[in-house]
């Protein structure tokens, strides 16, 4: 498994950027298609997801729906206005900051 | 539990993750239906991929993937997040008493009790503002007492959503009342006569701003707890539904 603190950082733009793909999510969900997208190498731990899940929540960028399936209520997450916004500010926040890592780690000059 | 080839989870089995989340001091409803639903889903995917599994066994892998601590940092956190929410509802409240039309009345009577302040003589002043203000501080007493037992005799009976909870638990705000008579002893030691109007100002706003304060938490916001818990939570309103 990919070492988790790496992605710690970039959990909230992960969930925001899934939630902007499929339109509502809930939080099982969230896990199993993080797990399908990176082929297992990620795994969000569910201690993790809920905490981010309830932040992103209270400030404002997601909404929270339910319904009642199979016999318990699901509450599903899908993104405000506000955090339709955000979305693109942190994404565009990650792109720049892989770009910078890529130039740190494989850099295209060098000294020979 | 029986051994179970059912890829769905029974209403029982639903029940049983209530009193799981229950016994592991997730004492909320709000956060109790998402995390069952969470394992439900966990011990589903388990029984299709290994049907052979009882629900415990399925039940406690799934668990342990909540990690060392089990519900507790998604406790701590939801707490967390609820202050905030409990603080903004009462900011805005608040805000409507200093605009227009409301703040109003709060300057006349902050003017008021100035004059008021001003016109007692000065070596009587702390021990007569402290037996005019004492009732009110019995008032807010006694009203987030009643709050406070409603919320109690509820407990056990009906669901206890963790905003209710933020709601009803007033009991902290009658005392700062009563720490601000420290505060204006500690003003009223330390001043110099020449500052008394100054003096006088500062502990009429303080006066104004505890009592309206006090309001707020013990009368106006308890008194709104349906609608703010139909607004919080949307399964609020299903859940009383059925």
């Amino acid at each position: 498994m990919a070492n988790s603190k790496l992605y710690k950082g970039s959990l909230n733009t992960i969930i925001l950027k899934l939630l902007d793909e499929k339109g509502k999510m809930y939080g099982y969900e969230i896990t199993q298609k993080v797990k399908e997208l990176t082929k297992g190498e990620l795994t969000i731990t569910e201690g993790a997801l809920y905490p981010a899940l309830h932040k992103l929540e209270a400030e404002g960028l997601l909404d929270v729906e339910v319904a009642k399936v199979d016999n318990r209520i699901r509450k599903y997450y899908k993104l405000t206005e506000v955090g339709e916004k955000e979305t693109v500010n942190r994404l565009a926040e990650l792109e720049e900051f892989i770009r910078s890592m890529q130039n740190l780690v494989k850099p295209n000059w060098s000294i020979q | 539990m029986e051994h179970s080839i059912r890829v769905k989870l029974t209403k029982n089995h639903i029940q049983e993750l209530y009193k799981f989340t229950r016994r592991r001091l997730v004492v909320h409803y709000d956060l109790q239906a998402e995390l069952v639903d969470h394992l439900a889903n966990g011990i589903e995917q388990q029984w299709q991929k290994n049907p052979k599994l009882t629900f415990d066994e399925a039940l406690e892998r799934e668990f342990k993937k909540f990690g060392h601590f089990g519900f507790q940092s998604v406790i701590k956190f939801r707490k967390k997040t609820m202050k905030t929410k409990y603080n903004t509802l009462l900011f805005k409240e608040l805000k409507q008493w200093v605009s227009w039309p409301r703040i109003l009345w709060v300057l006349l009577s902050i003017l008021s009790l100035v004059m008021v302040l001003r016109a007692l003589p000065q070596e009587y002043k702390w021990i007569i503002l402290a037996v005019f203000l004492l009732p009110a501080v019995a008032y807010f007493m006694y009203e987030g007492h009643k709050v406070q037992k409603r919320f109690r005799n509820k407990i056990g009976v009906a669901k206890r959503w963790l905003l209710e909870e933020r709601l009803h638990s007033v009991q902290g705000v009658s005392l700062s009342f009563l720490n601000m008579f420290q505060i204006i002893n500690g003003i009223a030691i330390f001043s110099k006569p020449t500052d008394i109007l100054f003096l006088d100002l500062i502990i009429s706003i303080l006066i104004v701003a505890g009592i309206l304060i006090n309001y707020v938490v013990v009368k106006v916001l308890p008194s709104r707890t349906e609608l703010i818990l139909t607004q919080t939570y949307p399964e609020y309103k299903l859940v009383s539904k059925s």
